[in-house]
């Protein structure tokens, strides 16, 4: 792995991209806050908890998503992939790049929920180390998903439709924004192949939003190591 | 030991396409042109050379490496400028170089002076805190010739460096290719550039290798030909754009010059027609 590169593209792509373009913090902040907002009304403030530790898990699976577009844009319109596949660079540091790079699209959100969080004395201290902890491998799982995907479109307007489909699959079905004891059970055992799903239900159950559910603290550790290692090992880095 | 051997390399694209031919090849230390009309098959060629695509068959070796087994070591010895590549839109021409010596594992506290003095050489100095949305489409393809000056790398592969640049700008540009004589192997369809820079040229036509020589040694093969503009005769005749052209032994060239007709001698231009039917 090249850590210098990593770091590099992270801050040259994203961060400094973010510095020239302050639009992209004020709509980083619209979709967090809106989410909360309409939450907090059809709710009438019962659902508050869930609109928060909800939107940074919305925020953090939204912003990993964004590498899809990202690295088939890269691969498909600017060649940049091809660039860079002619030297020592793998997958994995390049994936990485990105991974940063949006992540930093995804700070303003994310400080935002939690001083909200902290302003509703939702966290404590352990329980706010155990959510980053199950967040940053989310944002890993759902990074790779990303990333593996975008090597299957071969025209840049059909990655669109691609991430529509999975931002439906990985944002929307799973329980992020409402408890997941409302589902039934058969559907919970097949979301639960979802990474959001089981990072989602972990979050509630150290909130004690929702009852402990065991299979998730052991599915979700696998989906990230499956996840990571499609996206490392199997993209073709060289074209077919 | 040649830089590039290739033995019966076949590229067929999943659309059916065939590329390459049973293209063999081989290519020593010098400046080298891959010359041909659009789809004949260099970008894929210099593609699967820079182990950037797959090849359908065939063997590759690159500096004596083999692309499919060797692949990681060759590619710390390679650089690859594609035709197509692209500025990252905001990001500065000193920001792209940067990425991309990072990329190439090149340590950070030397890359300023590498970048400072690459850009300067293309001239891009003044621009290097521009975001490269605004700069030319001429000074954004010089950004990426930088890159391959200032990695120095043991082989560099160069598609169509000077497409889009002006006069200025082509000559800067083959300036700092000159630098890079003895590692360096182009793609191009500009005769100038092949009669400036070539030391060795490699005509393919249909993903097939035509002629290979230097320039010298392949005008020789034409030497006794002329061409006469605006007659249909003999074997090789052609017509582009609604003109007649043939190719004709001088002696025979000569007399249409009497009755009229526009008689020139050989130039490199010619390979691209004569390359067909040799």
């Amino acid at each position: 792995m090249n850590f210098r590169f990593v770091y590099e593209f992270g801050r040259i792509y994203g961060f400094n991209t973010i510095r020239r373009v302050a639009s992209y913090i004020i709509s980083s902040l619209l979709i967090p806050l809106s989410l909360l907002f309409i939450l907090d009304i059809v709710s009438k403030g019962q659902l508050l908890p869930f609109a928060i530790v909800g939107g940074l898990t919305s925020i953090v699976v939204s912003n990993a998503l964004l590498t899809m577009t990202d690295a088939a844009n890269l691969r498909l319109q600017w060649k940049i992939q091809d660039l860079l596949a002619a030297t020592k660079l793998g997958p994995t540091s390049y994936m990485f790049g990105l991974m940063l790079n949006n992540l930093f699209f995804a700070l303003p959100g994310i400080a935002l929920y939690i001083i909200i969080g902290l302003a509703y004395h939702l966290f404590t201290p352990l329980l706010f180390a155990a959510m980053v902890v199950i967040l940053i491998l989310l944002y890993i799982a759902a990074s790779s998903i990303a990333f593996f995907a975008s090597f299957f479109p071969e025209h840049i307007r059909a990655v669109w439709g691609y991430t529509q489909i999975i931002s439906l699959i990985l944002g929307l079905f799973p329980p992020i924004f409402y408890p997941y004891t409302l589902l039934p059970k058969d559907l919970l055992y097949v979301f639960l192949i979802l990474p959001s799903t089981s990072a989602s239900i972990l979050i509630q159950n150290i909130f004690g939003l929702t009852p402990f559910f065991q299979p998730a603290l052991y599915i979700f550790p696998i989906e990230v190591i499956i996840c990571f290692i499609l996206a490392a090992k199997f993209v073709s880095w060289r074209r077919k | 030991m040649d830089v590039i051997e290739t033995n019966n390399l076949v590229k067929r694209y999943r659309d059916g396409h065939l590329a390459l031919d049973r293209l063999n090849l081989r290519l020593d230390k010098k400046i080298t042109m891959i010359l041909g009309r659009n789809g004949a098959g260099k970008t894929t060629l210099l593609r699967i050379l820079s182990t950037q695509l797959l090849p359908t068959s065939g063997t590759v070796r690159v500096l004596g490496y083999d692309i499919m087994k060797d692949v990681k070591r060759l590619r710390g010895k390679i650089v690859s400028i594609p035709q197509e590549v692209e500025a990252m839109g905001i990001i500065t021409p000193y920001e792209h170089m940067q990425f991309y010596l990072l990329a190439r594992e090149f340590p950070k506290e030397k890359i300023d002076g590498i970048i400072t003095k690459t850009l300067k050489q293309l001239g891009l100095y003044d621009f290097r805190n521009k975001p490269s949305d605004l700069l030319s489409g001429g000074m954004k393809r010089k950004i990426f010739v930088s890159m391959a000056l200032a990695a120095d790398a043991e082989l560099t592969f160069l598609d169509e460096p000077t497409v889009g640049l002006d006069p200025i700008s082509r000559m800067e540009v083959w300036s700092a290719i000159k630098k890079l004589a003895g590692k360096v192997i182009i793609t191009t369809h500009y005769m100038e550039e092949a009669k400036i820079l070539g030391e060795e040229i490699a005509l393919i036509d249909s993903g097939r290798l035509k002629m290979q020589g230097s320039p010298s040694d392949l005008l020789r093969s034409l030497k006794g030909l002329m061409r006469v503009e605006g007659l249909s005769k003999g074997k090789m005749k052609f017509k582009i754009g609604g003109t007649d052209i043939s190719y004709l032994k001088s002696s025979e060239a000569v007399s249409y010059a009497d009755r009229g007709y526009d008689v020139k001698q050989l130039d490199l231009e010619d390979l691209f027609l004569l390359g067909e039917v040799r």
